[in-house]
């Protein structure tokens, strides 16, 4: 038969075997790659609300069998491919469960259980048959019919010729009357040869040209946020939901459909692109749907697998409106259609896409629509049943029925990477964005809604009402003095030898800041304040506070270039140091002041202090001595009000300028009391102060205790950066609270964990505080592990938001699957939204950026009017006056004017209204399309025993190339080799760095975080590259290599290469265990092969394998097995194989391209 | 998803200014947020910050200047 001439296929004659169709190959393959798997059983089930005639009805289903051979064929291997057996006859018994004698509540319950068993039934393909019929009965006239088939002999099409055929059988049956049916003049087999031969020269060239072309550089996966990382090895467990679009909601929908001119399916689609680009952010979006395929004359009437998978590729840049994308879908469909006549299979086989993740070539998401259904009696109705075969074919696949009710959608989706909850919110997303389009099918995609009400108002308001009562309208100094007025003689701060009651301190401060405000600091005033940490810093920052002023603090251990450069950029004409650092001063400001240009008199009248520059140099020592002469110690009158800069501190900035960021007492003080709040402080705490203090973390280990009368302990950087050391002076100083990054918590860990038993009880410490880096949760079990009692609050804030801005109190360790430990929720007064780069909010479990508003949010960035508008952006999520959230708590959630700060923290909310940081968003990074977050390499390589610490970073070659590098500090004699082979267990390829770096330690910046850019680049002898060309040496690498050449168009095949990096592809991989099996006798697992695709591992394998079973099975082909099965079942099912050899007659067969002609 | 990749955002902004005459950027295309009003200029982002460097040049809230 051809296009062309509309020749019948002819009937052939007495022919039994053939090649399996393309569609069924690639079936056929999937199968042997899951064995007993059921992600290809299909099923329908019809009910029937009258009396069943089962004799009738079973002989029905017979007659369907005996008139289809689709229906009768099973499958068997030869040389490694599937040829489809059509049986002469197969028995199909329909089995007749009667659930009548149980209780009417229990019936459908027990219905349910043994369908949803039966569709969990695996097919075996080799040896049929390969559907099953059951009928249910529940009452006198309440029947279901269900139907289970394997779908490499059906499809939705074939499932109405079935049930209008049943219908027709079962009518004359049941009267005994003829059956009205026509004989069929082809059969599936006569299709499948004919495709082969159809689908060839031009055709097929131009066909491979146009899908070629529009499948060029797509995008290799589709990014869905998923609940639980990508297996390494996908599997296709899966579950299955029902949802519906109402009638009049549907309704909608083709109304618009028909006002834009395009079809239902075309809305359809394009608003699921819509919604996968919302979920996602990428613009270049494929997904899968089918077509019929039926073109052929004689094969509408067939019942067989001729369903074809196309790609809709489709562009969504540019944020169009949702008409125009209408525009743009309705071509991609079109041309799609046209081109229809590809099966998938041959297409990848061709592109051979990426598909070392074994994951589905070209898309991950399928979308189909049914929208007629079969004429059937009044009282059989084909009833949409929510039955789950435990498996799914893709990540999601949305299976549309147009029916009287409304749109019926059945979401099949993968259960290791999807929980139930999350699909059920992205159907409510789907069904707002469409309510949206269908309101105003103008919008553009990226401003359409997407949360429902209630979402909005949980994401938006309920999260955010923090609302908690602070003195917002007084400051710190204040508050600290009648602190003072309480416990004048308690110790408020330690240092060493050196304690200074609450009236001490408070004094001496008192003196610094009559003497500030003598040199004219006032409110407004940036005070760089150079000291080591210490009483006099504490002092220091007190005076100037109360003076007024915002302190800036200066580490005298950075290099005098960049002090130099933050005292000029801050513009401040004050330094305020201490008599020890005057060298450093020097360096700073010259070695020789110059005479005073400002306030000559003044200067030369104040021996406690010098003129260098334009600095106003004030020694702590000079003014500490003398100020008991000639100043007051009494508290000032306040000066500063809630709205002026407490502190100022320098951050790094990516290009290298450090940023000042500016921060107002309200938002400190709000801070303050939200550690008071969240650790309970009080009077009989001690706070450890560790911190440098350009950190932001040491305004709090500062001042925190200061305001419940606790005190707080200063830690020399000796003691601070020693771990071993801190933790024992943590412990013989009774400190309560504890605050480090996690860099240094990983060696405390250690030093315990490797240590001998003797370690601190820290019986005192009531609270450690993480913070500053990401946490990784096995951080938290060990901890958890020593120190059972001693929670872990973990934290995350930016300095520009006055440090923290979420807690995550942590009492036990958390669940294994969790790659991030989450940072919480805001803190009081804290409003928290995570939007996508429109600024729209983005659904839970979406990644998206994290923007803070609240009384935390700093002034900008010193001097800085630009990077502080692109950093500091309106806040539109107020509206005016109260609101109230659903908790009944009125709150003032944000006046109008204010800001939000943006992060550049890429984050996600778990659906308990937690925050998940998963990394800084330019430490996303694209490498061969795929979008990679640099953190979860880090958190995997972590998991590995050996692993203490990590940073994987993105190195760019001088071509441009990037590649990723891991930069590992490992407690044994661990390989980098191994440590590739550990990853690549848990992480797709494309996430396997390039290169792994074993180091003694991680350069580390002054804060104590991993300094990136002090990284080594890797040097040859330091680490191994992939891809390099090793040669085989033993025999049994050398036999691997010679059967791969036959597989692979590779030339040479090293004993490294992975078998998905050189172009195998899972069609491939059958063959290659085939061959495996027949040369070695040695059957590997697929799965094996999948975690191990090299020569060298496979050797490896198959020689630990002889080792312990030196006597080899039997070498025969697993498909001729089968297939010897078959010639005696085909022996008795048929005299005609009896006189010819099943064997040679495929041979035979095999070559023939028209078995009729034979 | 937010991918803020600065090389690919060609969004139009518009510079924004608050009651306290802090500025700041917002989409042309959006309504302004509550509180905000225009302050006479849109462009790409850079053309919008370098407009508000020359604009912006005492970064103390309103309120608190005197």
């Amino acid at each position: 038969m051809t296009l062309t001439s509309g020749t019948p296929l002819s009937k052939r004659q007495d022919i039994y075997a053939f090649p399996a169709s393309l569609a069924q190959q690639g079936l056929w393959y999937i199968d042997q790659l899951h064995s007993r798997s059921t992600i290809y059983n299909l099923f329908s089930t019809l009910r029937i609300r009258t009396t069943v005639n089962i004799d009738a009805l079973a002989r029905s289903i017979q007659a369907i069998i005996q008139r289809h051979e689709a229906l009768r064929t099973i499958f068997v291997t030869r040389n490694g491919q599937p040829l489809q057996v059509i049986l002469p006859h197969l028995e199909v018994p329909l089995a007749v469960v009667d659930l009548e004698h149980l209780p009417e509540t229990r019936r459908l319950a027990e219905m349910l259980r043994l369908a949803n068993a039966e569709v969990q039934h695996p097919f075996d393909l080799a040896h049929g048959p390969l559907l099953r019929t059951t009928l249910f009965q529940l009452g006198a006239k309440e029947f279901l019919l269900l139907l289970t088939i394997h779908h490499i002999i059906y499809d939705g099409w074939s499932a109405h010729v079935f049930f209008r055929e049943l219908a027709a059988y079962y009518q004359a049956f049941d009267k005994d009357s003829p059956v009205a049916l026509p004989a069929l003049p082809v059969q599936y087999v006569d299709f499948a040869v004919w495709q082969r031969e159809w689908l060839s020269g031009e055709r097929l060239d131009e066909l491979l040209a146009y899908w070629k072309q529009q499948l060029a550089g797509a995008p290799a996966l589709l990014e869905l946020p998923t609940d639980r990382p990508r297996p390494a090895i996908p599997t296709s467990r899966g579950s299955l939901r029902l949802f519906q679009f109402s009638k009049v909601f549907a309704g909608a929908l083709k109304a618009l459909s028909r006002q834009e001119k395009v079809s239902f399916f075309t809305t359809l689609v394009a608003s699921f692109q819509t919604l996968l680009y919302r979920y996602t952010g990428q613009e270049d979006l494929l997904l899968g749907t089918d077509t019929a395929d039926r073109g052929q004359a004689g094969t509408e009437d067939l019942i067989g697998f001729f369903v074809n998978t196309l790609v809709l590729r489709c562009n969504l840049s540019g944020n169009p409106t949702f008409r125009e994308l209408l525009g743009r879908v309705r071509q991609v469909i079109l041309e799609a259609y046209a081109h229809q006549a590809l099966p998938i299979e041959v297409l990848a086989r061709e592109l051979q896409p990426d598909r070392s993740l074994g994951q589905n070539p070209f898309f991950q998401v399928m979308l189909s629509l049914d929208l007629s259904s079969p004429d059937l009696p009044s009282d059989w109705e084909l009833l949409p049943l929510e039955l789950k075969t435990g498996s799914a074919k893709f990540d999601l696949s949305f299976e549309m029925q147009d029916r009287p009710e409304g749109l019926l959608i059945f979401l099949e989706y993968n259960t290791d990477l999807f929980d139930e909850a999350t699909i059920v919110r992205m159907m409510g997303h789907w069904q707002r964005l469409l309510e949206g389009i269908v309101t105003d099918p103008q919008q553009h995609i990226a401003d359409l809604p997407l949360l429902t009400a209630a979402e909005w108002q949980r994401q938006i308001i309920d999260w955010n009402a923090t609302t908690a009562d602070f003195p917002q309208h007084r400051c710190f100094p204040q508050l600290f003095e009648e602190q003072v007025a309480r416990t004048p003689g308690a110790i408020a701060v330690v240092c060493e030898q050196e304690r200074l009651t609450y009236w001490q301190l408070n004094r001496r401060a008192n003196h610094l800041a009559r003497h500030l405000r003598d040199r004219g600091v006032g409110p407004g005033a940036i005070v760089p304040l150079l000291a080591e940490r210490g009483s006099a810093f504490i002092i220091a920052m007190l005076g100037i506070m109360k003076a007024g002023g915002a302190y800036l603090p200066l580490d005298p251990r950075h290099p005098a270039a960049r002090l130099r450069q933050m005292l000029e950029h801050s513009g401040s004409h004050f330094l305020l140091t201490t008599k020890k650092l005057a060298p450093i001063v020097s360096e700073i400001v010259g070695p020789n002041p110059s005479p005073c240009r400002r306030d000559s008199a003044s200067c030369l009248s104040s021996p406690w202090h010098d003129r260098s520059g334009p600095y106003e140099i004030f020694y702590l020592e000079d003014i500490f001595a003398i100020a008991d002469t000639r100043l007051a110690h009494d508290n000032l009158p306040a000066c500063a009000a809630p709205r002026n800069l407490a502190y100022v501190i320098y951050t790094s900035g990516s290009t290298g300028t450090p940023k000042g960021a500016m921060i107002e007492h309200r938002g400190m003080l709000n801070h303050l009391y939200a550690k008071v709040s969240a650790l309970e402080l009080s009077a009989s705490d001690r706070v450890a102060q560790t911190a440098s203090q350009c950190f932001d973390i040491s305004v709090w280990q500062f001042l925190a205790a200061l305001l419940v009368g606790g005190r707080v302990h200063i830690f020399p950087d000796e003691v601070a950066h020693h771990p071993v050391q801190l933790l024992e002076q943590v412990d013989q100083h009774e400190i309560s609270i504890l605050e480090t990054v996690p860099s240094l918590l990983r060696v405390m860990l250690e030093s315990i964990e490797n240590g001998s038993n003797i370690y601190p009880r820290l019986e005192h410490l009531r609270w450690l505080i993480p913070t500053g880096e990401a946490l990784p949760p096995e951080f938290c079990k060990r901890w958890l592990n020593i120190y059972p009692a001693i929670p872990l609050l973990n934290a995350y804030g930016p300095t520009e938001c006055s440090d923290d801005v979420t807690h995550f109190p942590i009492h036990h360790p958390l669940t294994s699957q969790q790659l991030h430990t989450p940072i919480g929720r805001p803190i009081q007064n804290t409003q928290l939204y995570v939007l996508d780069r429109h600024l729209h909010p983005v659904p839970v479990g979406v990644n998206g950026e994290l923007y803070i508003g609240g009384v935390g949010v700093g002034r900008g960035y010193l001097n800085d009017p630009q990077r502080t508008a692109a950093s500091f952006v309106p806040n539109p999520f107020v509206r005016a006056g109260l609101i109230t959230s659903s908790a009944g708590q009125a709150t003032d959630l944000a006046p109008c004017g204010e800001r939000l700060y943006k992060t550049g923290d890429l984050v996600r909310y778990l659906s308990d209204g937690t925050i998940q940081f998963l990394g800084r968003i330019d430490h996303q990074v694209k490498i061969r399309g795929y979008r990679i977050e640099l953190g979860e390499i880090e958190s995997v390589l972590r998991q590995h025993n050996s692993v203490q610490d990590v940073v994987v970073i993105v190195r760019e070659d001088t071509s441009g190339n990037k590649s990723l590098v891991a930069y590992v500090v490992a407690s044994s004699d661990v390989t980098a080799n191994e440590l590739r082979t550990s990853l690549k267990q848990n992480l797709p390829d494309y996430m396997i760095p390039a290169a792994i770096v074993l180091l003694g330690s991680l350069p580390l910046t002054a804060n104590g975080k991993v300094n990136r850019h002090a990284l080594p680049a890797p040097e040859n002898e330091r680490f191994e590259r992939d891809g390099r060309f090793v040669a085989a040496t033993q025999p049994i690498q050398q036999q691997l290599v010679q059967i791969w050449e036959e597989l692979l168009p590779v030339r040479p095949i090293g004993i490294q290469d992975n078998f998905f990096e050189i172009g195998g592809h899972s069609l491939l991989l059958v063959r290659l265990l085939g061959r495996i099996e027949q040369v070695f006798g040695k059957k590997i697992p697929t799965a094996t092969l999948l975690a191990t695709p090299t020569i060298e591992q496979l050797a490896h394998i198959l020689t630990a394998e002889t080792a312990r079973d030196p006597a080899p099975v039997g070498a025969a082909v697993a498909g001729d097995a089968s297939l010897n099965g078959h010639v005696k079942g085909l022996k008795r099912a048929s005299p005609r194989s009896a006189e010819k050899p099943v064997l040679s007659s495929m041979k035979a067969i095999w070559k023939r391209s028209r078995p009729g002609k034979a | 998803m937010s991918n803020n990749n600065e090389q690919n955002d060609n969004i139009t902004y518009k510079v924004v200014v608050n009651h306290e005459e802090q500025y700041s950027i917002w989409p042309a295309s959006r309504e302004n947020a509550p509180g905000w009003r225009d302050a006479g200029k849109t462009g790409l982002k850079a053309e919008c910050l370098a407009y508000i460097k020359e604009v912006w040049t005492d970064m103390r809230p309103l309120s608190l200047r005197t």
